[in-house]
């Protein structure tokens, strides 16, 4: 959104920067925890009143460093980064198609499948997950990207199809028409006229994709259990050991983890900023 | 996309998910170069104190049997269970299985597991093995060898109870005056450390107190006797000892306070002692093992080997090789000497072991005497999952709430009795 | 993608050979569109929601799933779980756990994305990392609020000694009293950046001139959001809402690692009943069951909602 009013800073601008920042404080102590127990040793924090800023004579990044050294942890961030990317992108071609029939075509059978797909995510994956081991033992799958992308496109389109409805909704129905009438077909329409208009929701979607199949624990862990294939979920489980749990390791794997994503949401920024359907729907 | 789209609506669909379905049947042993592949599973592939145990193991068998590869790998522990559950259910186990003892008899009573009676004939393990290996037999028949079966012990912070002014406790209620002193002192150190959040933990801390007080949840015979007075007075102890523990915490948590100094006393197994090791040199001189203090020495068993039902003859067999070197008197002793805990065989603790962890000499010793913490009800040793929640359930009871012992045992020995029922 | 839609245009049944009619053609458009949806569901779901509606019929000590044929049928398992009075409880602290959720996970992500629509400096730094939180895996969640939360040293208990909410330690996974607060706050604090996400997203699609036409009509702020902003985001927020509360209701990766559904089944919902069933107990009958319960329970809910979705969205 444009305003073009404001050049200079307001005091109220400031204002709203500093309630953020109050706001941010608050919602990301939990990741300035993880950092501190990351960089502290556990000793000085487990007192009844521990630092809350690193003392600089204990704080150190050895952490991090014997983490890189003695784990793979850029293998399980590539192998992440590969099951990621792979439902992503499959998923948003699948929902951008199955959202759109959702949201223009309303018979009963569709909304019916609309509905049923919902219900399909109702089950917990633990129950579904030996039927879904059975799967990918008998075809041979077990170890392999492949069976991950698939299950998690799976678990995925239910809501990213409806996701991408509602985004389709929110366009109206007379711009593809008018395409129409000026001899579009509708896949073309679709694609030239719906989709750019779509931005918004096509990143938000890809997000929501992205996010679910990078915090994927379950089905990582049951279908590629060789520790060459594990994700970076799998990696973090690993530090919790059956005596003790390699904590400062542990968040710093948990901190390296998000950093991929993070850099997703910087990206992603753009996308969301340009307020593209207001200017268009007019037009 | 578009081509698998117009396949499916030709109706393939049906044929696709057919085929990936029905490719099944390939189920034969795995080969790579005309090798025999054999796929180890453990939670003990990356840790630092097993780890090079089963390595050597491995390399040895390897040579001996040049056909043959093992494809030893880690599974995380959290989730390890979950995931052989997972694997046995779905009819494609792995070819070596390596299981939390607790859970065997669980897997063979479903019919997981292979009876091994015939292979153990030809050996000498059941002559030699320590009498825990008694909790591997199911319906008659053992479904397993035993690796590590051990007596509970009682480490202690030598520094926090002398300042406490306390000795090191020889009976409960010691423990319970030590553990008290401690905690009353200022700063944040704690008497006693335990496992305060349910979790499967609690069985084993709160069923050690039972066992060492001469009581048990069941008979043989399925009788439960989770109600008795012996039973009462262990479930008082157990309460008022951990009332001087540290709230809210879970059993790796509680290690990390008892490294970090700030815990004076915890029982548990003899491989707590090579986390002892990895404490700061400042706090490691005081951590010591002793004796628990109760008239009987609480027992667990820790791990154990087993191979799958219905396993090819040719892998089965394989499978039992390896299972019988690791029980080899070498092996054994070799087990022992870079565990720095006593394997279940006679006679496993070398001179040369001992000298290297001269706490091998208690370990092995409260291994002998070790009366199990298992249930010995059939019913109950089946449903070890259900039990083992019942009775944390109880603990958490008796740690998070005022309800009286009394009607805490009584809500137990009913849970108890209702197990299996369904 | 482009590659796709570029050569889709070839699907498209071209009109003068083929004579249907305008509706006829709408809906295998609208049909096959929807296929590979249909597909990649169905594909992996349809057999492991068969398996386990198979399972919740069959009897005996089950220890097969790829041959349930060798167990007797029976109506055993629904008898056993319908007739256990825990059943009810499990539902309901499902329910709480899901609005306990949904709820403050909606409130702050509204708020944050009312407060990051504004203009104001260092707009483009904040904005991702108030999406933080979603970033960081479950299971790194889990673990970091079992050591935030631990009774005897964890911060959460110092800061509220520190600030006089509390006076002493709480043991907060270890309460019954508090244990659902526990395993409901880091739930939220996952699942809050959706709603910012989605609902930032659809503020970016109302017209500025909206705004600009209200304050001519001397629209107070109250008023511009309730007729302006609210009605653009009353759609996508009912549909957040409903993708989220279905995760939720399902939702185990939170309670689990921290508090295994205790203490005294304090935060034991249909899922990790499910989970306990089949992975601790080896009743994998009555675990399917309870998943069967669950999604006849949950798909009502889900219609139920779904009026007031419908109602939302036209």
């Amino acid at each position: 959104m444009s305003k073009v009013l404001s050049r200079g800073r307001t005091p109220q601008q400031w204002g709203l920067l500093a309630i953020s920042l109050a706001v941010l404080v608050v919602l990301l102590f939990p990741v300035y925890w993880m950092i501190m127990t990351s960089v502290v040793p556990s000793k000085e924090l487990l007192t009844s009143s521990p630092p809350l800023v690193p003392p600089a004579d204990s704080a150190s990044l050895d952490a991090y460093g014997e983490v890189l050294e003695s784990r793979p942890i850029g293998l399980w961030l590539w192998n992440s980064t590969l099951v990621t990317l792979g439902t992503a992108l499959i998923s948003i071609v699948i929902s951008t198609l199955g959202g759109y029939s959702l949201s223009r075509f309303r018979t009963k059978a569709q909304q019916a499948m609309g509905f049923t797909l919902l219900f399909s995510r109702m089950l917990p994956g633990t129950l579904l997950i030996i039927p879904v081991f059975v799967i990918f033992a008998s075809a041979g799958m077990i170890n392999n990207l492949w069976a991950v992308i698939l299950v998690n496109v799976a678990a995925t389109v239910p809501f990213t199809t409806w996701l991408m409805k509602g985004f389709v909704d929110a366009i109206p129905a007379e711009i593809e028409e008018a395409a129409m009438i000026d001899g579009c077909g509708r896949l073309r329409t679709l694609w030239q006229v719906i989709v750019p208009l779509l931005r918004p929701g096509l990143a938000t979607t890809f997000t929501y994709a992205c996010i679910l199949a990078w915090g994927d624990f379950l089905f990582a862990r049951t279908l590629m259990p060789n520790p060459s294939d594990w994700t970076i979920t799998v990696g973090i489980a690993s530090f919790i050991g059956e005596f003790s749990v390699d904590w400062s390791g542990l968040m710093a794997a948990g901190i390296m983890s998000m950093v991929p994503m993070l850099i997703l949401f910087v990206f992603l920024e753009p996308f969301l900023v340009k307020g593209m359907a207001s200017g268009s729907v007019k037009g | 996309m578009i081509a698998l789209r117009r396949k499916l609506r030709r109706g393939l669909a049906v044929a696709a998910a057919a085929v990936l379905l029905a490719a099944a049947g390939g189920c034969g042993p795995s080969t790579e170069d005309g090798k025999l592949v054999l796929e180890f599973p453990s939670w003990q592939a990356d840790d630092e104190s097993f780890s090079p145990f089963w390595h050597e193991l491995i390399a040895a068998y390897e040579d001996a049997h040049p056909d043959v590869d093992i494809d030893f790998y880690q599974v995380p522990f959290d989730s390890f269970v979950a995931q052989q559950t997972t694997r046995f259910a779905a009819g494609d186990p792995p070819d070596i299985v390596h299981l939390p003892s607790s859970n065997a008899v669980e897997f063979a009573a479903r019919g997981w597991l292979a009876p091994l009676d015939e292979w153990l004939a030809g050996t000498d393990v059941l002559g030699t093995w320590t009498q825990l290996q008694e909790q591997m037999k199911w319906d008659g028949h053992y479904y397993g060898l035993l690796l590590l079966g051990y007596g509970y012990a009682l480490f202690y912070n030598e520094q926090l109870l002398q300042q406490a002014g306390v000795q090191v406790p020889k009976t409960p209620e010691q423990l319970l005056t030590a553990a008290r002193a401690v905690s009353a002192k200022q700063g944040d150190s704690f008497g006693f450390g335990a496992t305060t959040v349910q979790n499967p933990d609690n069985y084993t801390e709160l069923t050690s107190f039972l066992v060492g007080n001469h009581a048990s949840w069941s008979e043989p015979d399925g009788t439960i006797t989770a109600d008795t007075e012996r039973a009462r007075t262990a479930l008082e102890q157990y309460r008022e000892v951990l009332a001087t523990a540290p709230p809210g915490i879970q059993s790796q948590q509680r290690n990390e306070l008892f490294l970090n100094g700030q815990i004076a006393m915890l029982i548990d197994g003899p491989f707590l002692l090579s986390e002892v090791e990895g404490a700061s040199p400042e706090v490691r001189e005081h951590l010591k093992v002793t004796a628990p203090p109760f008239d009987v020495v609480p027992g667990g068993v820790s791990n154990s080997l087993h191979i799958p039902a219905g396993a090819e003859p040719e892998v089965a067999d394989a499978v039992w090789d390896f299972v019988e070197l690791a029980s080899q008197p070498r092996w054994q002793e070799r087990y022992t000497q870079l565990t720095g805990v006593p394997a279940p065989r006679e006679g496993s603790v070398t001179g040369q072991a001992l000298a290297e962890t001269p706490e091998l000499e208690l370990f092995a010793r409260l291994a002998d005497e070790a009366v199990d913490i298992f249930p010995e009800s059939p019913q109950l040793r089946r449903n070890y999952g259900r039990v083992g929640d019942a009775v944390a359930a109880a603990a958490i009871r008796l740690i998070a709430t005022d309800l009286p012992v009394a009607q805490v045992a009584q809500s137990l020995q009913r849970d108890l009795e209702g197990v299996g029922d369904d | 993608m482009t590659d796709v839609l570029t050569h889709a245009p070839t699907t498209q049944p071209s009109p003068p050979k083929r004579r249907r009619s305008r509706a006829q053609r709408d809906r295998i458009f609208a049909w096959s569109m929807l296929t590979p949806t249909i597909a990649a569901v169905g594909l992996l779901m349809a057999y492991p929601i068969y398996i386990a509606i198979n399972l919740s019929f069959r009897g005996g000590e089950i220890a097969d799933l790829q041959n349930l044929g060798q167990y007797p049928l029976t109506l055993g398992n629904y008898a056993d779980v319908i007739t256990d009075p825990q059943l009810l409880g499990d539902i309901w602290r499902s329910i709480v756990y899901t609005v306990g959720v949904v709820v403050p996970a909606f409130a702050i992500g509204l708020g944050l994305a009312l407060l990051l629509n504004k203009t104001f400096p260092g707009k483009r730094i904040v904005r991702p990392l108030a999406l933080l939180p979603w970033a960081v895996p479950g299971v790194a969640v889990s673990a970091a609020f079992s050591w935030m939360l631990d009774g005897s040293f964890g911060v959460v208990n110092y800061l509220l000694r520190s600030v006089g909410l509390i006076e002493q330690n709480v043991a907060w996974l270890a309460s019954s009293d508090t244990a659902m607060t526990a395993v409901i706050i880091p739930t939220v604090w996952k699942f809050y950046p959706f709603f910012t996400l989605v609902l930032v997203a659809a503020l970016q699609a109302i017209p500025g001139d909206l705004y600009e036409a209200a304050r001519l009509d001397g629209a107070s702020a109250w008023q511009q959001f309730r007729y302006v902003t609210w009605p653009a985001l009353r759609a996508p927020a009912a549909l957040a809402i409903v993708i989220t509360g279905v995760g939720v209701f399902r939702e185990f990766d939170f309670i689990f690692p921290l508090t295994g559904g205790g203490p005294d089944d304090a935060t034991t919902t249909l899922a990790v009943r499910i989970y306990n069933e089949a992975f601790e107990y080896f009743t994998f009958g009555a675990s399917a069951a309870i998943g069967v319960v669950t999604m006849v329970i949950a798909g009502a809910l889900l219609l139920m909602a779904g009026r007031s979705v419908r109602e939302g969205m036209n």
